[in-house]
């Protein structure tokens, strides 16, 4: 098996969209000081990027998930393996994250979050691959629609490969 | 499914009006030794379960704190998907305060006659009495304000409020239970209404029940939902697609998977993509005879990129 990148996005598409969405949560959040959770990892580059297109406060925390592919947990399910560090009781919070595709992951976090009482819960994503979706998630504000593709780059890994580039490819799987 | 929130001043005998309640109407209750047991067995140590209902100070023991109540309310939250219960303290009425099939109730009683009371039962003089009362009191305001950031006693929490002084403890229980009773008629009656939608599977999260399945991709695809707590029921429903001159079913589809959450039935397929024009073509045929049925092929591809790796 050997695997190809075909380009999808470019990092100036992505800076210039990155730079819109900063805007818009700039309005949105005035005066609201909102959380931004990162969800790790893969979202740290998206998310490092969007705060800097941001200009009203805003608070930095990080989240991190079990993912099923990673099968740690003997009991077969999701847990948290890196929690929020402020409490996010009675404040306005935004999710960010890299992708959603099948949404199962995302729906187990808004559930969670939910929970912790908080002001308002929205969720920002800079890739959306609505064709896999499994469970409704309500996106409030994304980045790219795309087509049912594997990408990869600007964070996006695969087996933890390819996050480190700068521009969002698709990868093809091809059978030698 | 309905949930039953009994919050309770010490000493007013809201514990004992719960374990009633729940007796009288079979459903299960969930107080302390439940949800330490549940959550022993969710593997949880015994150094969190200390948390149970206690306010934290300082930044390590509120981390801790929180991992301790994201696994109650995820305990808490998945079992009212499953079963009804009755709920003892633990900030039910305001975990569940948007949630149409919860009732809450406070159990009160004015503090003199629960000093009194706990003078009583616990054989204490009066001034210790009085000091626990008090003590327990202000933990329990001080954990609902830290965890819900609400105030315990604020009327507008509660659907019903009971003096177990004025009312008596039995009279107090048996008009909660009239309450109780009038709701969850009201909230059947409610859930009956609702009925287009397809019914309510049992909910199989943590696989009480085994399910057979005909292929391992399937039974792979039940664990990455059991994983991510999506309700899902296997092969539910089969929908006639095509009849004969007599009206006898000649082809049917029956999807392999009804997710009752995101009213969505999902057919995996695991052969190759130009072999699956078949399923094609009946999911084409299903949404053409019943178009308000969501349902969605998932590819060989797909599977296996779920499988490896779920976002």
């Amino acid at each position: 098996m050997s695997y190809r990148l075909v380009p999808v996005l470019c990092r100036t598409t992505i800076e210039e969209r990155i730079a819109e969405l900063g805007r818009e949560l700039s309005r949105d959040y005035k005066n609201k000081q909102p959380v931004l959770v990162c969800v790790l990892r893969g979202s740290v580059y998206f998310t490092v990027d969007l705060t800097r297109a941001i200009t009203v406060p805003h608070l930095l925390d990080f989240i991190s998930i079990s993912s099923y592919s990673q099968k740690t947990d003997p009991l077969g399910i999701v847990r948290i393996t890196k929690d929020l560090d402020t409490s996010i009781v009675g404040r306005e919070v935004l999710i960010v994250e890299d992708i959603v595709d099948t949404g199962l992951s995302l729906h187990y976090l808004i559930r969670n979050l939910k929970t912790r009482s908080p002001a308002g819960l929205r969720v920002c994503t800079l890739l959306n691959i609505p064709a896999r979706r499994i469970a409704n998630v309500p996106l409030d504000y994304q980045g790219f629609e795309l087509p049912n593709i594997y990408a990869v780059g600007y964070g996006l890994d695969y087996h933890e490969n390819y996050r480190n580039l700068r521009d969002i490819f698709s990868l093809i799987k091809e059978e030698t | 499914m309905a949930v039953i929130t009994i919050s309770r001043q010490f000493g007013a005998g809201g514990e004992l009006l719960a374990k009633k309640l729940a007796n009288e109407l079979n459903f299960r209750l969930i107080d302390r030794k439940a949800i330490l047991v549940a959550l022993t067995e969710m593997g949880l140590s015994p150094q969190l379960l200390k948390f149970d209902e206690q306010a934290t100070k300082g930044e390590d023991a509120e981390k801790r704190q929180r991992f301790y109540l994201t696994a109650l309310h995820e305990h808490l939250l998945s079992l009212a998907e499953k079963e009804s219960y009755v709920l003892v303290g633990r900030g039910g009425q305001f975990l569940f305060r948007r949630r149409p099939d919860a009732f809450h109730v406070l159990v009160c009683a004015p503090f003199n006659q629960r000093v009194q009371w706990v003078h009583e039962i616990y054989n204490l003089e009066k001034s210790p009495a009085s000091l626990l009362v008090r003590e327990h009191d202000r933990r329990k305001r001080r954990y609902l304000r830290q965890v819900f950031d609400r105030a315990w006693l604020d009327p507008e929490a509660y659907d019903l409020v009971v003096n177990t002084k004025t009312l008596t403890p039995q009279g107090a229980a048996a008009l909660v239970r009239q309450a109780a009773c009038y709701f969850l008629e009201r909230n059947s009656q409610e859930s009956a209404d609702v009925s287009s939608r397809p019914a309510r599977p049992e909910q199989n999260i943590v696989e009480k029940k085994p399910t057979f399945f005909m292929h391992p991709s399937e039974e792979e695809f039940a664990r990455v939902l059991n994983f991510y707590h999506i309700p899902w029921q296997y092969e539910p429903k089969t929908f006639p697609l095509q009849w004969d001159s007599e009206g006898r079913v000649t082809e049917a589809f029956s999807p392999d998977f009804f997710l009752p959450d995101q009213n969505l039935y999902v057919e995996l397929t695991t052969q190759r993509q130009k072999l699956v024009w078949k399923k094609n073509r009946k999911a084409r045929r299903l949404k053409e005879l019943y178009p308000e049925v969501n349902i969605k092929i998932i590819y060989n591809k797909d599977c296996l990129h779920i499988l490896d790796l779920t976002h």
